[in-house]
């Protein structure tokens, strides 16, 4: 992409200097019209019958050319800019003007052939027929160069047919280069739009997978939510209320017979509902605590991770930074844990676990690295998938690295700014990215 | 004395109905664990009343109500779960059952209230 960009910026530089080089070159030869004509005059024919209209044509003459070139010179990418598609129009209309405000002075300049040149570089430059404009330049120029073999022998018009003829042959020269740059510039403007349409259309195409991305991925989440609600029913039901249901019936049955017992069996009965009672607030409290983590709002992520990895039956060091991050990163990161952690346990046959949490540059990365069979494939609602999805959620990446025989590595970044995380979430989605190798 | 069959997927809690039942002055002659195995235990033991978890593994005790009814000689069915009866709505109503009991609510008291109820 950096390179396509950098050959466009070049070729633009290219078309500009020569842009530049034509518009000097038209300058300047405004500005030699502007001396070597009242010159070939004053020498063809030795006295200066039109002196003032020499005069205005070549002050006004030297005044654009000098324009021309120095706007070329200090502000060469603006004249360029400004000129572009229409240079050939104005440099045409400009002679034609000076012409005619030579004319108006009492010149003699606007000759009908004068006018003839005009009018079919005008034309030639709507046509871009730059050889039409070349030939008519070429044309007059050879018309000149008969006159100069036809007085023979050095006459007072020949300084001024040489002038004419080295004239036109420059400006059939400029008038075509002209028309070819304009042309290149159309065409590569043409190429330039195809290539922007292309690029639209394969933007849109993206929008729309990354689109379709966020709708499966929003699905998976619902669809994570709600199995977890059942889960927790489930839970519910078949633990702590189950439980209660027991103690309930061992109360009931010692109210039945409570008559008939002797009050050590009776005070036996009562601690033994008393043990179950506590267990069941046990379960109780491990079953809140699965929903969220008090030590998590209370201590942070640190000392909430320590409690995760005491919990868990194999070995799991935590290297975490004490600090404090947003509610909704420190949320997503606990739980990208404890269920890396679930899996590690359940699907890796790790002897031990390793956590690594650190913050840098407004990220900050989580990562589980295990030393089980490795070989990890994210499939649809399975565990990489739910996290896949955890991280989604925050504008983060999720990397899985799982080779078979050394374990897996999971690794997230989160974003800690809920500015670039929000804006991350528009502009960049989520790149997910599990390399299996 | 009534014969009773006990079907909940709970050993725990089919021990403490098992001592319930006898304390009410009834026999308790077998236990099932799920739908399927009650059926067969209903077939074999012809008991008088059947204690029936409504929410069994492998079909609901609705459906095994209904199979139990059509038999000649159907016992009599005592529905009983965790949940509340207001949770099953019109199901509990239309089932062919002499009651219901909430388990945590399960004495002699309460099964003397149930099946001394009119059919």
């Amino acid at each position: 992409m950096s390179s396509l960009a950098a050959s466009r910026w070049g070729a633009w530089r290219r078309s500009v200097v020569e842009w530049r080089s034509v518009i000097r070159l038209a300058g300047g030869l405004w500005l030699a019209n502007s001396i070597v004509m009242p010159l070939a005059y004053a020498m063809g024919r030795g006295e200066m019958p039109h002196a003032r209209a020499f005069l205005v044509h070549g002050l006004a003459n030297c005044a654009f050319g000098g324009l021309l070139l120095l706007a070329s010179v200090l502000t060469p990418d603006a004249l360029v800019a400004v000129l572009g598609e229409r240079s050939v129009v104005i440099l045409v209309a400009w002679s034609y003007a000076s012409d005619t405000l030579g004319m108006y002075f009492g010149g003699p300049m606007t000759t009908p052939a004068m006018l003839v040149f005009d009018i079919t570089a005008i034309l030639a430059f709507y046509l871009l027929e730059r050889w039409v404009a070349i030939a008519t330049c070429f044309v007059g120029a050879a018309c000149y160069a008969g006159l100069l073999w036809a007085t023979r022998v050095p006459s007072p018009e020949w300084f001024e047919l040489i002038y004419l003829t080295l004239s036109l042959l420059v400006t059939g020269f400029l008038t075509g280069r002209l028309i070819e740059l304009i042309d290149r510039e159309r065409k590569a403007k043409e190429v330039a739009r195809a290539e922007l349409a292309d690029l639209n259309l394969h933007l849109e195409s993206r929008v729309a997978d990354q689109v379709e991305e966020i709708r499966e991925s929003r699905a998976r989440i619902v669809a994570a939510s709600d199995e977890s609600r059942r889960r927790i029913e489930r839970n519910i039901h078949d633990g702590a209320q189950q439980q209660l249901v027991a103690i309930s019936l061992d109360l009931r049955l010692l109210a039945e017979v409570v008559d008939q017992l002797p009050i050590a069996e009776i005070r036996a009965q009562l601690g033994a509902a008393g043990g179950h009672l506590r267990e069941t607030l046990d379960d109780l409290r491990e079953l809140a605590r699965g929903l969220h983590p008090t030590l998590l709002t209370t201590d942070g992520l640190e000392a909430a991770l320590a409690q995760l990895a005491a919990r868990c039956p194999i070995p799991v060091s935590v290297l975490a930074s004490p600090a404090r991050f947003p509610d909704q990163v420190e949320t997503a990161a606990y739980f990208l844990v404890a269920e890396a952690l679930a899996n590690v346990v359940k699907h890796a046959g790790a002897t031990c676990a390793e956590v690594v949490v650190c913050d840098e540059h407004d990220i900050l990365t989580v990562s589980v690295i295990d030393d089980g069979r490795g070989g990890a494939t994210p499939s649809p609602g399975g565990g990489l998938s739910g996290l896949v999805d955890r991280v989604a959620a925050t504008g983060g990446t999720l990397v899985v690295t799982s080779q078979p025989g050394v374990g897996t590595t999971l690794t997230a970044r989160l974003p800690l700014n809920s500015q670039s995380h929000r804006s991350g979430a528009i502009t960049h989605p989520p790149a997910i990215a599990v390399s299996i190798s | 004395m009534c014969s009773v069959v006990i079907v909940d997927d709970h050993t725990m809690f089919r021990a403490r109905a098992r001592a319930i039942v006898e304390a009410a002055g009834l026999q308790v002659v077998g236990e099932a664990s799920d739908g399927a195995s009650a059926l067969a235990q209903v077939a074999k033991l012809h008991p008088d009343i059947v204690l029936l978890d409504i929410q069994l593994p492998d079909q609901d005790g609705f459906t095994v109500t209904e199979q139990l009814a059509a038999q000649p000689d159907a016992p009599v069915v005592v529905l009983i779960s965790s949940r509340d009866a207001a949770d099953f709505g019109s199901r509990l109503r239309a089932a062919h059952a002499r009651g219901f009991i909430h388990k945590a609510d399960l004495s002699s008291a309460a099964l003397r209230e149930v099946l001394g109820a009119p059919a």
